[in-house]
């Protein structure tokens, strides 16, 4: 997200102000009319590697101009525990529904200023893609290939405790 | 946190408005002036079970009236992993302010987080072993050149040596 220029609570342009905190001096973006603080936490993204019928499901990103399969996500929302959120996501995203959530591990993505909560998911269904995905595809464990970022480390992470050592793709090259 | 009322971006007040999202309807505060949105995602909060010589350690927070004692908790800031800060000179977190004009952060494509035992080991492996005598962070820069070199084939790898080895004596990195 870009940085906010007024504050929500009383429309005052911000200020980068360094205030004394905990953790000692500290610059953020502050209103300068009241106590407003920008405090920029990360935004947790909600990710799971879905076990389908003996094999893993990667779809791709209908926005994506590289030909990367990677694994469903989706912002948590307000009112759901993470279980929920990545059932809720799975299911909006597949069609499948999850038996069985695992929290696999929780990365950073700091490009994006987001935490990955990571799953590994049991699911079945019919597979049936949400509008932001245009494909999918089935991949055997030993098939896979990780990427060197956030939820590739998750999925590397998930395949040693198969017993599968990972292997890492190089970094997907945008298609110019 | 309680709610917003005026949009960061532009300063209009928002509005409780419907849109279709990629899960149906939903009813979000969003600006009506511009594309801004209150996503109030849930702000991810760290916390330790800290074991110490055998026994878990818990505190009693100053504000509380009650007399309870909890795990250690924390906001989790941008521009840290989940595990911690990093400590090495150079590649501290910079403030906003002091980020030099040619960085741009979307020209990143991912940010490996180098641990201190790491750097400190590589820095004494690249004065041993290659005769260069440089900084910490230098180092820490050729120990992710190192672990992407582990995941790619034919690939030409560029680190910096960003700094002299000379500033870092007094740190000890470099024993008698």
């Amino acid at each position: 997200m870009k940085d906010p220029r007024f504050c929500p609570s009383c429309a005052t342009p911000l200020a980068w102000i360094e205030t004394q905190e905990d953790g000692g001096p500290k610059s953020r973006l502050r209103c300068t009319a009241c106590d407003f603080t920008h405090w920029n936490n990360p935004t947790p993204v909600l990710a799971a590697i879905i076990e389908y019928r003996g094999q893993v499901l990667l779809a791709r990103n209908a926005a994506w101009t590289h030909k990367a399969y990677a694994l469903i996500t989706g912002f948590m929302e307000a009112g759901e525990t993470p279980q929920e959120g990545i059932a809720r996501e799975i299911k909006e995203e597949t069609n499948l529904e999850a038996s069985e959530l695992n929290l696999v591990g929780v990365y950073d993505f700091q490009r994006m200023n987001q935490v990955i909560i990571a799953y590994h998911a049991l699911a079945d269904g019919e597979v049936m893609l949400s509008p932001e995905l245009v494909d999918y595809r089935l991949y055997d464990l030993a098939a896979l290939r990780c990427w060197p970022a956030g939820t590739g480390y998750a999925l590397a992470d998930w395949l040693r405790t198969r017993g599968h050592e990972p292997q890492f793709m190089e970094w997907p090259r945008p298609a110019s | 946190m309680k709610e917003p009322r005026f949009c960061p971006s532009c300063a209009t007040p928002l509005a409780w408005i419907e849109a279709q999202e990629d899960g149906g309807p939903k009813s979000r505060l969003r600006c009506t002036a511009c594309d801004f949105t209150h996503w109030n995602n849930p702000t991810p909060v760290l916390a330790a079970i800290i074991e110490y010589r055998g026994q878990v350690l818990l505190a009693r927070n100053a504000a509380w009236a009650h007399k309870a004692y909890a795990l250690i908790t924390g906001f989790m800031e941008a521009g840290e992993t989940p595990q911690e800060g990093s400590r090495i000179p150079g590649i501290r977190k910079w403030p906003q302010e002091y980020l030099p004009k040619i960085f741009d952060p979307s020209r990143v494509d991912q940010v490996v987080n180098v641990s201190q035992d790491n750097a400190e080991e590589m820095c004494r492996r690249l004065a041993r072993e290659e005769g260069i005598f440089g900084g910490i962070s230098a180092a820490g820069a050729l120990w992710v050149a190192l672990e992407i070199a582990k995941t790619v084939e034919n690939a030409t790898i560029v680190f910096v040596v960003c700094d002299r080895g000379d500033r870092y004596l007094s740190t000890g990195v470099f024993p008698a």
